[in-house]
């Protein structure tokens, strides 16, 4: 999911306000400090590496105390006083749900953010600075949709992290948290790099 | 130096520069701006505390690295990246051995080993995401470092391996932000003497659009 980063007339929302908003909203917003800034669609590239990922990592995880989540659990940031929907999250454990609402959780181990061409400047830096408050999160990993391309922070130590990327070079994304690698080809199974040109150009203004 | 986001619409009718017009009109021209690819994007004037951090910086690594091989550059020298047609200032600079200049141009450089960008709220997200990715096509480039000037936040980022780098975030709980590639240490207190944080976060709250 992308958040369109302009900024709305609204003025400053509580979180009650916010959530009541959201429950009836036809579209998904995130909420970040009092401001609520909607998201877009995603493309039906996007939609599809977020379910690739989704399966690998379900698939990967079978009958080991993981659980992962895309698209629709609401992530809460409480230090930044963040709302958003990453595209997929991993969990150890048992989801810690935030005011006893199971559609909100606080707890992810890895996050996964698809890139957008909109948003992708966000997610790399103020979107993983926010994730970065989160005392569970220790791998952060973006999916490139208009090529193979995808990077990876895994969490070394406090305030480290080992950074790496991947292209057609590459054969697996190996993810650090539960030593599990994902073929780059199932990662963009069935994805289209040709058809992204045009989402892309009908989407920004 | 900051580079203005948005295409402007104003500077000409013209759409796409050659770097050759791109560098005629530079010489020319009052303030700075960088080139990406046939587009031309004016660069605003940096703050105090932007001023006061990149000459920090800059005194700091060139005590450092005093009688050693490395050359110290702040604002002005441009650098040029071929393989995405870029030309840009980075606000402080250090090369190794000699500066490899493009076609001879004393005023542009190409093999950096490490940056410094000093972030603005305008532009930190274009440092953190575009430009880094953009300054990964630079073979010398082994070091970026990027400094917060509303607090005491520095992330490092350090080449280990074709594809691989280690990142590293410095705050008030530590001492000395550490130059993997050189080994010098420069003390947190240094890289943020005489900046005025007050006064950082009024003027960039009230000079935003």
């Amino acid at each position: 999911m992308t958040a369109t980063l302009q900024t709305s007339e609204q003025r400053y929302c509580t979180e009650e306000q916010y959530l009541a908003l959201e429950e009836t909203a036809e579209y998904k917003s995130e909420y970040l400090d009092g401001e609520i800034i909607p998201m877009t669609g995603g493309s039906t590239n996007h939609n599809q590496i977020a379910g690739n990922l989704y399966i690998a990592l379900s698939l990967a995880l079978k009958k080991r105390n993981y659980r992962i989540f895309i698209g629709d659990v609401r992530l809460w940031v409480p230090k930044v006083r963040l709302y958003t929907y990453p595209d997929v999250m991993v969990i150890l454990g048992e989801p810690e749900y935030h005011n006893n609402r199971t559609d909100m959780i606080t707890n992810p181990q890895v996050i996964v953010e698809v890139l957008s061409k909109s948003t992708k400047n966000y997610d790399r830096s103020d979107k993983f600075a926010f994730y970065k408050t989160l005392s569970t999160f220790r791998e952060y990993i973006l999916i490139d949709q208009t090529q193979i391309k995808v990077e990876q922070y895994s969490k070394t130590e406090n305030k480290r992290w080992l950074y790496r990327e991947y292209d057609e070079e590459d054969t697996a994304l190996v993810f650090n948290s539960f030593q599990v690698e994902v073929p780059l080809s199932d990662v963009y199974e069935q994805v289209n790099f040709e058809q992204v040109e045009q989402e892309d150009s009908q989407k920004e203004e | 130096m900051t580079a203005i986001l948005q295409v402007t619409e104003q500077p000409t009718a013209q759409d796409y520069f050659t770097p050759e017009e791109y560098l005629a009109l530079e010489e020319a021209a009052e303030y700075k701006s960088e080139y990406l690819d046939g587009v031309i994007i004016p660069i605003t004037g940096g703050t105090t505390n932007h001023n006061r951090i990149s000459l920090n910086m800059s005194i700091a690594l060139r005590l450092a690295l005093k009688g050693l091989d490395y050359d110290v550059f702040i604002g002005d020298v441009r650098l040029w990246l071929p393989k995405k047609r870029f030309y840009t200032y980075p606000d402080v600079m250090v090369i190794p051995g000699k500066p490899e200049y493009y076609n001879n141009r004393q005023d542009t450089v190409m093999n950096p080993q490490a940056i410094v960008e000093v972030l603005s709220k305008s532009t930190k997200a274009y440092d953190r995401s575009d430009k880094f990715k953009l300054y990964q096509t630079i073979p010398t480039f082994q070091e970026y470092i990027l400094i917060d000037q509303s607090q005491v936040y520095i992330e490092q980022y350090c080449k280990l391996a074709n594809k691989r780098w280690s990142y590293r975030q410095y705050d008030e709980e530590d001492a000395a932000l550490v130059f993997n590639f050189f080994q010098v240490e420069v003390a947190l207190a240094d890289v943020y003497e005489k900046v005025n944080f007050d006064a950082e976060n009024e003027a960039e709250e009230s000079g935003e659009e």
